[in-house]
Order: C-alpha cells, then sequence, then structure tokens
C-alpha cells in the first residue's frame, strides 16, 4: 500500500481535507455554520439540522466505507473526500441563497424549492449522495449538488485524475445531466416518488404547520398577493402564466396532469402553458433517446415517470403539439 | 355453448346467494367508510375502483380483486389460528373473543364481496368483448374494400409496420415510429382515417376553482410513482398465472420521433385510450392480413 493511500485513510487527515476545502468555501456564507464530525453509514454525506435560526449544524461523516467510485487509485480516498467536501458546500450555498435565488429554469426552481422546504421543515436533514447505483434518498438538490461537486473535482483536481477515471466522471455528469433535463422523481427509502408532488405537499406542511412564511422567499414574489390556503388552481394557472417564469409554468402543468385538472388558460394556444408542453414534449424525446442504453436507475425509473406524465398531460389537455415527437404511453 | 350457459347459471347462483346474504348492503358500508377515511384528502383507494369503462381497465381491475381477497385470506387465517390456539389451551377472553368474531364476519363478507365483484367483473367483460369483436368485424369489411385494389409492395409495406406497433402493443413493450415510418403511416391513415374518426370532447375545467390547499391535500402522503398496492396486485397476478395483458402494471408506449410522425400518428389515432389504440391495430392488422392473403398466394 502506498504512503500516498494510508495518508487519506485516517480520520486526521480526512478531517484536515475537510477543514481546508470547506473553510475556503463556506468563509462568505450568511448563515452561521457549526461543524462536527461523525461515524454513520458509509452512503451518507453529512446531517445539516437547521432546527436553530440562522445557523447550520452540520454533522460530517467520516466513514467513507469502501466507496469506489473514484476508482482503485492512490489519490481514489483523497478525491473521494474533496468530492464530498465540494458536495457539502455545494448544499450549504443553496440553503444560505434560498430566500434571495431566482430560479431561470424549471430545475433550478425545483432545486430552490427542495432548499425552501429543508429550511422552513427545521428538521435535521440526512444527506446522501447521488452518485450512488441505487440512491437511497435523493432528491433535485442533491443531484444539483453532485452536478456541481463533480465539476469542481474535474477541474481542480484535473491532474490527480486519470484518463479512464475522467471519462467514468463525465459519464455521471453527464447522466445526472439528462435527468436534470426532466427531474421528475426524487427516492425517499428506496421508493421512487413523483419529485414536484412531494415537494409541494412538503411546502403546504411547512407553510400551515410549521407557519413558514412565503413572503420571506423572492420564488413567491408572484404568488404573495394572497395566502396559500386562499389561492385557487385557476387564480395560481394565470398568476403562472403572467409571469412567464419557466419554473412557475412546468409546475402548473406538472400540478395540474396529476390532480386531472384541465390544463389551459383563457389565453388559449398564446398561453405559456401551451410552450411548457411543448418543451415537455420535445425534452422528452430527447431524454429517451439519450437514455435509451442507459442501466443507470436513476434514468430508467425518471423515464417511467416522464412517460406517466407524458400520459397525464396528454389527458388533461386540448392542446396537441405537433411540431415535435411525442411519448404515447398507455397502461 | 351448454358449458358456457352452464357456467353462467352457476354465476347467476351464486350471485344472488351474496346477495342474499346482505353483500350489495356491505358494499355500501366499505364504499362509506372509505369516503370517511378519505374525507380530508379528497382522494380514494385504487384497489376499489375502476379505472374506466373499456375492456383493459375492467380485465386489469380483477388483480385488484385478487389483492384485496388476498389481504382478507391472510386476517382471516390469523382469526383462525386465535381460535385454534385458545382452543387447544381452553382459555376464553370474552373480549378478545368476541372482536375476533366480529373480524372473522368482516373477512368473510369481503371475500365474498371480491368474489360477487369478480363475478360481476367477468360478465361486463365478456359484454364489452362480444361489442368488440361485432365491431370489430364491421371495420374490417369497410377498410377491406378500400384497400383490396392496392398493389402487393405497398400493402406489404404498410403491413410490416402496423405488425410491429401491434406487437409491441401485446407484448407491453415500446415502439419508436422513425422518420421513414411517417410516410407509410400518413399512406395508412388516407384509407383508414375515416373508419376510426372519433369526437374529442375534452372536459372543460369547470372544478379548477377549488383551492390549491384541497388540491395538495389529495396528494398523497408518499406520491409514488408506482404505489405499493398496484406492484403488490401485480406480484399476485404473476404468481396466479393471470394473463400478462391484464396485469395491473401492463404499458406499452408508442414513440414518435419527429413532428412529421406524430402529425401522421394524430391523423390515425384520434381517441388515446388503451382500448382504442388496440382496436385500431387489431382492425388495421385484420384488413391488412385479409388483403394481403390472395395477393401472397398469387405471388407465391
Amino acid at each position: 500500500m502506498s504512503t500516498m493511500q494510508q495518508e487519506y485513510k485516517t480520520s486526521f487527515q480526512k478531517k484536515a481535507i475537510y477543514n481546508s476545502v470547506l473553510s475556503k468555501e463556506l468563509g462568505d456564507c450568511k448563515h452561521r455554520i457549526e461543524a462536527r464530525y461523525e461515524w454513520k453509514r458509509p452512503d451518507q454525506v453529512f446531517t445539516v439540522d437547521i432546527s436553530l435560526k440562522d445557523t447550520f449544524e452540520v454533522g460530517i461523516n467520516l466513514n467513507t466505507g469502501r466507496q469506489k467510485y473514484f476508482g482503485d487509485s492512490d489519490s481514489a480516498s483523497m478525491l473521494e473526500i474533496i468530492y464530498r467536501a465540494y458536495y457539502i458546500s455545494a448544499y450549504i450555498r443553496c440553503l444560505d441563497n434560498a430566500t434571495t435565488a431566482v430560479p431561470q429554469s424549471y430545475f433550478s426552481g425545483l432545486v430552490l424549492l427542495c432548499a425552501i422546504n429543508s429550511l422552513c421543515g427545521g428538521k435535521k436533514v440526512r444527506v446522501f449522495s447521488p452518485i450512488e447505483r441505487q440512491p437511497h434518498n435523493l432528491r433535485p438538490l442533491d443531484v444539483h449538488c453532485a452536478i456541481r461537486a463533480l465539476t469542481r473535482l474535474s477541474i481542480d483536481c484535473s491532474e490527480r485524475i486519470q484518463e479512464n477515471l475522467r471519462d467514468d466522471i463525465n459519464g455521471i455528469i453527464n447522466e445526472l445531466l439528462t435527468y436534470s433535463m426532466l427531474p421528475e422523481i426524487s427516492y425517499k427509502r428506496d421508493e421512487a416518488l413523483f419529485s414536484i408532488l412531494q415537494e409541494i405537499r412538503n411546502l403546504r406542511e411547512n407553510v400551515t404547520l410549521h407557519r413558514c412564511s412565503m413572503t420571506d422567499y423572492t420564488l413567491f414574489d408572484e404568488l404573495t398577493t394572497k395566502e396559500f390556503a386562499e389561492l385557487s388552481l385557476d387564480e395560481l394557472a394565470l398568476i403562472c402564466d403572467n409571469s412567464q417564469n419557466p419554473f412557475w409554468g412546468n409546475l402548473v402543468m406538472r400540478l395540474f396532469a396529476h390532480l386531472g385538472k384541465y390544463i389551459g388558460t383563457t389565453k388559449g394556444k398564446e398561453s405559456f402553458i401551451t410552450s411548457c408542453i411543448q418543451h415537455f414534449g420535445e425534452d422528452s424525446i430527447r431524454y429517451y433517446r439519450d437514455t435509451e442504453q442507459t442501466e443507470s436507475l436513476l434514468l430508467i425509473d425518471n423515464l417511467a415517470a416522464i412517460k406517466r406524465l407524458s400520459r397525464m398531460i396528454e389527458q388533461e389537455s386540448s392542446i396537441v403539439t405537433a411540431d415535435c415527437g411525442k411519448i404515447h404511453y398507455f397502461q | 355453448m351448454n358449458e358456457k350457459s352452464n357456467t353462467t347459471g352457476t354465476y347467476t347462483v351464486e350471485r344472488r346467494l351474496y346477495e342474499f346474504f346482505g353483500i350489495l348492503f356491505f358494499r355500501k358500508l366499505a364504499l362509506r367508510l372509505e369516503s370517511f377515511r378519505h374525507r380530508n384528502d379528497n382522494s380514494r383507494n385504487v384497489n376499489y375502483h375502476l379505472r374506466s369503462s373499456g375492456i383493459s381497465s375492467v380485465k386489469s381491475f380483477t388483480g385488484y380483486l385478487l389483492y384485496n381477497a388476498v389481504c382478507h385470506v391472510i386476517s382471516l387465517a390469523f382469526v383462525v389460528v386465535y381460535f385454534a390456539i385458545t382452543g387447544i389451551f381452553g382459555a376464553r377472553y370474552i373480549v378478545l373473543d368476541i372482536s375476533m368474531c366480529v373480524l372473522l364476519l368482516i373477512n368473510l363478507y369481503c371475500i365474498m364481496l371480491q368474489r360477487y365483484t369478480y363475478i360481476k367483473t367477468r360478465g361486463f367483460v365478456e359484454k364489452l368483448v362480444n361489442t368488440k369483436n361485432k365491431r370489430m368485424v364491421g371495420r374490417i369489411e369497410r377498410l377491406l374494400q378500400k384497400i383490396e385494389h392496392r398493389e402487393y409492395s405497398e400493402l406489404q409495406k404498410e403491413f410490416l409496420l402496423i405488425e410491429k406497433i401491434r406487437e409491441s402493443i401485446h407484448n407491453g413493450t415500446e415502439c419508436v415510429i422513425k422518420e421513414c415510418d411517417a410516410a407509410i403511416l400518413r399512406d395508412i391513415s388516407k384509407y383508414a382515417k375515416d373508419i376510426f374518426a372519433v369526437n374529442n370532447h375534452k372536459k372543460r375545467g369547470d372544478d379548477n376553482e377549488i383551492s390549491l390547499e384541497t388540491a395538495v391535500l389529495s396528494i398523497p402522503k408518499q406520491p409514488m410513482v408506482i404505489n405499493k398496492v398496484t406492484r403488490r396486485a401485480a406480484k399476485l397476478q404473476r404468481i396466479f398465472r393471470f394473463d400478462n395483458s391484464s396485469n395491473v402494471l401492463f404499458e406499452f408506449s408508442i414513440i414518435t420521433e419527429t413532428g412529421d410522425c406524430e402529425n401522421a400518428y394524430r391523423t390515425l389515432v384520434q381517441d388515446m385510450s388503451r382500448d382504442s389504440v388496440e382496436f385500431i391495430f387489431d382492425v388495421l392488422f385484420g384488413a391488412y392480413n385479409k388483403a394481403l392473403l390472395p395477393l401472397r398466394r398469387t405471388q407465391i
């Protein structure tokens, strides 16, 4: 065993890497961060406790187990720890910026919604990395952080990464990017759930049960003319149509389809939701083509969810999108 | 024929017997209990209701009936074990005994209800299949008149595409309609679209006035892509060797690669229900097969 491999297997060395990366990355964080180290199951990266106001209590897992994501080379264990450190920093950054961020796409909006729900929930959140073969718990926020962490890793540690490992890392990044094109599922205790429904349900619980104020978040600026409980589905559709924000448009399209409500506004074919349906059709075909040969469970489960959603949208809208192909799913 | 009427007769007697024991009242009670259970979330038990009145939906519903029955049989077995143990040791607990008797009765009625629904479902499927077959014969004849004068090579090309799509429909796989298939599909729909034309009445958004709060409450706590009940019902159907196409998880998809393919597909298939798609491609297959039969003989 080489000295390099031994070097990063001690807890002391692991802590040293975490300290150096995280202090540099999270130095300008608005929230106070209290970090400690713990020993949990190897696929868990860290826990974050947000029960105290303005403080994130982070428990970093030192047990990396025998993970082989970064090969068997001498620097594999070091790369694993640097990846985890970047992952933690990306996650904390998302939580830190949740109040002011404005989403530019459906995926970024969903990531933001996850971060807001984590912040409002006031509970301890156990975070797992989505690059495992079978994710135990996974949310779009985790995928976003993994993409950022892997990209940083491949740039910052390029000299330590061998050619074949670089290809593997790029392969994982591509898989996660494909998922981010249509992020329909999340995992909870190994079960694939519809991510948007899960997050909306969590939001409702946070707003009504935990008294989370929607006015604190820029994401809800469009909606805060009314309380969550007072808003009707028609009003929500109208607000989203007028906002022209891809996140809200896609959210309404998905929510209506899942609830079995008619998708459409008075604007008819010119409505923003119509263009969202059109984009969904195009993206679902692109997603299908990209994942034809895949063995990734995440992508396969996500395709199953896309097919079901595609069916629901077809049933609930009279909008015919004929400029692109489509998935016609039957069950 | 005689055997069939005998079976139908037995089923009628069995049905009447269940009705005599008050199964209809019990069903009402069970549905009341279900609506009470879901009073806050505005949802329904997936294993209690038909998805639609189409053949495929009614057929696959038998999977849920099987699932419900198995659950109640397991529960019944526990009650039997309880009475066996207390009987052997001569122990008597009045409150527990009464509760177990009630549980026994409930389970018996539940199993009877599943059987009663199964018999009714069976009769309904038979009726639907007969109607479908009659409709199919008529449509095949109409289509045959339109295509029988056409050239062998044209018909053969179209037949191969129809066969490919029909196979994936019956085997529950994916079928990709590629750019090169668009023209063939357009040719098929030129002859067949009038035969399958439907009036598409999409529902209006009258019920969208409900509050977001109520709507969100109807989302299950764990909005699974495939819920556990469905997964278990599918597994039981496989164990009991049910027909694959009536499995609750049976699925197929038709994927149009480009807008051109989508247009051609839409012209042919206007009603997007599973039964309708199955019907269209069964009719097409039947008509093209019939049209090609004499031509194939001359080719040989």
